[in-house]
């Protein structure tokens, strides 16, 4: 038991906390009725999995990926980059997401005065009926 | 190098030019947007019916971005499948930019000052498609993905009141979706190394029994699941498919789900083997999307949301063909024995499929656009007769609404007919009760389909009704009567079409 908290949970410590956080995110998104929140929700579960690809190409001791032949003949390690680029691109789809989701909050709070999912659905039956 | 194998990244970067382009220009002159959009999309076409003849008479197009050789770089890669998807996408978003010219003036609120976001957002949208179509790296196509979904978030909304939030809640669902396709394409660069989808698929086989790479398969199907809406992640779709602007629902029906569809073959087929038993899964997902959305779809009076759940009714029996494809090659032990017939027949009857479902599907969608343009409601029960104050939109729609029902001389008899031919061969050559029970679903689901879409063309054209109207304007006219007459001459010359998705079957199959 003790091992295999160790090995299982000690160890990979980062995936824990990259699958707590988007579960996190995920409960945000589905449970909280106020639209900003849902959207920090969407911006929790994204960066969950950004932290998921970072650490898959970290290294412990692991320094920047500016390397001769002989350094990595004498041992030295660096950390893999692409996970990183890739971050970047989907760190800018991230923000691009989260620009069209607050517009469109702000536009449905001129629209119906609330930014409270049931409120809004409760004004949308009002106009419809 | 020849000139064609330059076109697959003109063909997306062009329409990405144009978007910034429109963005400029339509500042100072409004009326060009609507001529560079559409200039854009001709040139994209032709340039795609270029390299899908290109494909099919020399072969493969491969094109190294910057030079840099896979894996390293990013390829793009167009074989058959890729080619043909290609010009459906490019033909009907060129159908539905004219059709936009006088539509988007009686939909949008104020379209005088929306018009130039509206037809920039557009062109990323077409960006978005042609990029998933044509990419050859896994996570290139994720990022394409999240463009079309981006610019497809914005365009729902673009009415403005109630599609607001539909638009909200696709957004929130969407983006779960990709972030789940993030998290598998995760999974496998962390076991390969490598993110070009023919590099995977050589450096996987090995690492099947590998969790992280089951956990990886999960994932993708998830994420492409909620972007080609198939049940139970199908709930955005009737609320957004609806609520966009009608030439933006018929992109949206008729194009974005069948890429998001196509992604899923993609992926699946190229990366994983068949003892996953995805055909299985496929299967049971698309008969239990056609029954639960047949069952909604008949009940419905607003005839852009019966549409809509049409439209998760023909994602589930594309999905069940390639599923049959699926699952007849995962009894198939012997990798040297030939493709199986049936399993070609059905993944070509799927792509059929999702031609003849674009083509009506949009058709329908333009035309309820037509309607509400001279009516002004999206209601049935106020539609009575309005088809025959409309010839050219009531008849076209008619053939439209016929040929997704599967009447013989129209497109849409094909492709069932190809599933369902394939499902009984099936029957004979696999046996088991797993294809009788499809057969006997997807029979029962085609033939209930038939009640709302009749009840839909008997409502327009043969009840009497109070309201006298006028036919819309040119552009709406003509690219519904377009349509029609593609479904038409799709039905009655089927055989380079199928002879053409069967080559895009055997590419994906690995047959050919």
């Amino acid at each position: 038991m003790i091992d295999w908290l160790i090995e299982e949970l000690f160890a990979k410590y980062n995936y824990w906390v990259s699958i707590v956080l988007m579960l996190i995110g995920f409960y945000a998104m589905i449970a909280k009725d106020n639209l900003i929140k849902k959207i920090i929700g969407l911006n929790i579960f994204q960066t969950a999995i950004f932290l998921f690809y970072i650490s898959l190409g970290d290294i412990t001791g692991g320094t920047e990926p500016i390397v001769s032949e002989e350094m990595i003949a004498q041992g030295y390690v660096y950390v893999n980059p692409l996970p990183h680029v890739l971050i970047l691109t989907a760190i800018v789809v991230g923000v691009a997401t989260t620009a069209v989701a607050l517009a469109l909050v702000i536009l449905m709070y001129e629209e119906y005065g609330t930014i409270e999912e049931t409120e809004i659905i409760a004004k949308e039956r009002e106009r419809g009926a | 190098m020849l000139i064609v194998e330059h076109l697959p990244v003109l063909v997306v970067v062009l329409s990405l030019l144009s978007a910034f382009t429109i963005l400029i220009v339509g500042h100072i002159n409004k009326n060009s947007c609507w001529f560079i959009s559409i200039t854009t999309i001709i040139v994209q076409l032709v340039m795609a019916i270029f390299i899908l003849y290109h494909v099919l008479t020399r072969g493969t197009i491969y094109y190294w971005l910057g030079g840099w050789m896979p894996p390293w770089g990013i390829e793009y890669l167009v074989d058959a499948l890729n080619a043909y998807v290609l010009v459906i996408v490019l033909f009907l978003g060129l159908i539905c930019a004219i059709h936009s010219k006088s539509s988007i003036e009686h939909e949008l609120p104020k379209p005088s000052q929306k018009i130039v976001h509206f037809y920039t957002v557009y062109q990323l949208f077409i960006t978005g498609l042609c990029g998933v179509t044509v990419t050859g790296d896994i996570f290139n196509m994720y990022v394409f993905i999240e463009i079309l979904s981006l610019a497809a978030y914005a365009l729902v909304a673009s009415k403005g009141g109630i599609s607001l939030r539909a638009g909200f809640t696709y957004l929130v669902m969407g983006s779960i979706g990709a972030c789940f396709f993030l998290l598998g394409i995760g999974f496998l660069y962390a076991v390969t190394g490598s993110l070009n989808i023919h590099d995977l698929s050589l450096l996987l086989p090995p690492l099947y029994g590998n969790r992280a790479v089951q956990a990886a398969f999960i994932f993708i199907i998830l994420g492409l699941g909620i972007k080609m809406a198939i049940f139970p992640l199908h709930t955005w779709l009737p609320d957004a498919h609806p609520a966009a602007p009608s030439p933006i629902s018929a992109m949206l029906s008729g194009i974005m789900i069948m890429v998001g569809f196509y992604a899923l073959i993609r992926v699946l087929f190229t990366l994983f083997p068949f003892y996953y038993n995805y055909g299985l899964i496929l299967l049971i997902l698309g008969l239990l999307s056609m029954t639960v959305a047949n069952l909604f779809a008949y009940f419905q009076n607003d005839l852009k949301r019966l549409l809509a759940y049409s439209s998760i009714v023909n994602m589930g029996i594309a999905a069940t063909g390639v599923g049959v494809a699926a699952y007849i090659l995962a009894t198939v032990t012997d990798p040297q024995e030939a493709l199986p017939e049936a399993a070609s027949l059905a993944m070509a009857g799927a792509l059929l499929h999702i031609l003849s479902h674009g083509i009506g599907k949009a058709m329908v969608f333009l035309g309820s656009g037509n309607i509400h343009a001279s009516i002004h409601t999206r209601e049935l029960s106020k539609m009575s007769g309005v088809g025959r104050d409309m010839p050219y939109t009531g008849y076209s729609m008619t053939v439209g609404l016929l040929s997704l029902l599967g009447m013989p001389p129209l497109i849409g008899f094909w492709s069932k007919f190809l599933i369902i031919m394939s499902v009984a061969m099936a029957i004979q050559s696999v046996g088991g009760v797993v294809m009788l029970i499809t057969f006997i679903v997807l029979l029962f689901n085609v033939i209930y389909a038939a009640a709302y879409y009749l009840r839909v063309a008997k409502v327009l054209m043969i009840e009497s009704g109070a309201v006298r109207t006028h036919e819309a304007p040119f552009p709406m006219v003509f690219s519904v009567v377009v349509l029609a007459f593609a479904c038409l001459i799709g039905g009655l010359f089927p055989i380079l079409i199928i002879q053409i998705a069967v080559r895009a079957s055997l590419t994906i199959l690995g047959g050919g």
